[in-house]
């Protein structure tokens, strides 16, 4: 899975952000949208992804 | 219904104080957003940032208002923190379970309690009422006649998570304030040139327009105005928690992100509020009359922007594809020199994503055909191509007489 699967366009890329400092993870933001995500963070990811958007 | 309250100050560049404290509007959208980017990562610990923030705006102004009170009672003190609250839009707070060790005292109408969910449309995972618990414990110390900082607040109940009204214990600490008082001497000694002259808007008639409104706290202790709920906040409050956001980020060599958010934050807030004001009865009372170009919803919106506390705005040039605007005083400039001294990079994150908001309700939005501000339509004038973004060309913080931004496509 890509960066911008995940985390398509512009509000991607602040939800990427988003995640990332919750997360703790500079890499991630500085990700580019092509990068393929490692398989095992990917749970992590989606899990923190689903917390960012909630309330 | 007449409050006890501190006198409030109008100062020269835009600037307001209520007991000496900067004051700013800003909507339940930029306090939601602001809100969940400090508690983004639990590790920083900004939760205690918040509510330290809270509760030392709070001590500062009460203290400064001290000498308002036509007599010192515990009871008159209790009333000036009650009505002050009430007053800038917090909502409404009872302070009658105080005791001298503490108690628990509630809030039955709040603006973080409540109207955070209604930006967001569903409940919490925690409890959002931060700052009435800071608020609450500096006035606590206030009422009793303790130093700043002798109580701690934590939040016991929530509306933004469940059924009931805030309450808050607040605790006996010897801890005493977190960050220590603020003086607010930063003031940029440049005289403002006079508003942009080649537009049909009249600033000086919309800044007398908006004084004739009454943005003082409702009965519940609200503000609702423009489609959203405004509150007359302490500057301090917000600059205090932003930059101690952008600092524990640096530390992660994660400035860049810190900064990306909160511009983010600005931009939400300018997509709520400035599009609220634009397709507001007001606004079409005032200012739309005097709209003859695109252009002019441009000088009539940053006339608006005078009116909020947020300093200085005046437009220098500006076409379709970009805006450029100069601050004198921008409050997170003169907050940074008055908390942290000279800054090594611009601050002013409110300032430049609200710039780059106006550009894009005003060209990418088409505000002007009064579009549903939702989140649906939000994403779409957000990915939308052409775009603007925001540079802060010079900092007030940094040194400069004022703060520049430009927005591009």
């Amino acid at each position: 899975m890509k960066i911008e699967d995940l985390f398509p366009g512009k509000m991607g890329r602040v939800e990427l952000t988003r995640v990332a400092i919750s997360l703790r993870m500079p890499a991630l933001m500085r990700s580019k949208p092509t990068d393929t995500i490692d398989p095992a963070l990917v749970p992590r990811i989606e899990d923190a992804l689903k917390t960012v958007r909630k309330g | 219904m007449t409050r006890s309250l501190p006198p409030f100050e109008a100062r020269d560049h835009g600037r307001a104080l209520v007991g000496g404290e900067p004051l700013v509007f800003h909507c339940n959208f930029y306090n939601y957003w602001l809100q969940k980017t400090m508690l983004l990562d639990p590790g920083l610990e900004m939760e205690a940032v918040v509510m330290a923030a809270a509760a030392e705006s709070a001590a500062q102004m009460l203290t400064a208002a001290l000498p308002s009170l036509d007599a010192d009672t515990p009871e008159a003190r209790e009333r000036l923190a009650c009505d002050t609250f009430a007053e800038l839009g917090f909502g409404t707070l009872d302070l009658t379970g105080l005791t001298p060790d503490g108690g628990v005292v509630s809030a039955p109408v709040s603006h973080y309690g409540s109207c955070l969910r209604q930006a967001v449309g569903e409940p919490f995972a925690t409890p959002q009422s931060l700052f009435d618990a800071g608020y609450a414990a500096a006035a606590a110390a206030f009422v009793l006649g303790l130093p700043a900082g002798s109580f701690t607040g934590e939040v016991l109940t929530c509306p933004s998570t469940g059924p009931d009204p805030v309450t808050v214990r607040l605790t006996r600490s010897d801890a005493g304030p977190r960050f220590g008082p603020v003086v607010h001497r930063a003031h940029s000694a440049e005289a403002p040139p006079p508003p942009f002259a080649d537009t049909h808007v009249d600033e000086s008639a919309i800044l007398a327009a908006l004084g004739t409104l009454d943005f003082s706290g409702n009965e519940e202790g609200l503000i609702p105005r423009f489609g959203v709920m405004l509150t007359r906040h302490f500057a301090s409050f917000y600059n205090r928690q932003s930059f101690e956001f952008v600092r524990a980020m640096d530390a992660f060599e994660m400035r860049d992100a810190a900064e990306m958010l909160l511009m983010d934050t600005a931009y939400r807030c300018a997509f709520h509020t400035f599009g609220g004001i634009m397709t507001s009865a007001e606004w079409d009372a005032v200012i739309k009359p005097q709209c003859k170009t695109q252009e002019d919803w441009i000088h009539g919106m940053v006339a608006c922007v005078n009116a909020l506390g947020w300093g200085v705005w005046r437009v220098v040039d500006h076409s379709e594809n970009h805006l450029r605007i100069r601050i004198w005083d921008d409050y997170e400039s003169t907050g940074w020199l008055d908390m942290y001294g000279e800054a090594k990079h611009p601050v002013s994150y409110l300032a430049a994503g609200a710039v780059s908001g106006i550009m894009n309700l005003i060209y990418n939005a088409d505000i002007a055909s009064k579009p549903t501000l939702d989140l649906d339509f939000y994403a779409e004038a957000f990915e939308a191509d052409g775009a603007f973004e925001p540079e802060q060309v010079t900092s007030m913080a940094m040194g400069a007489p004022y703060t520049e931004i430009v927005a591009r496509r």
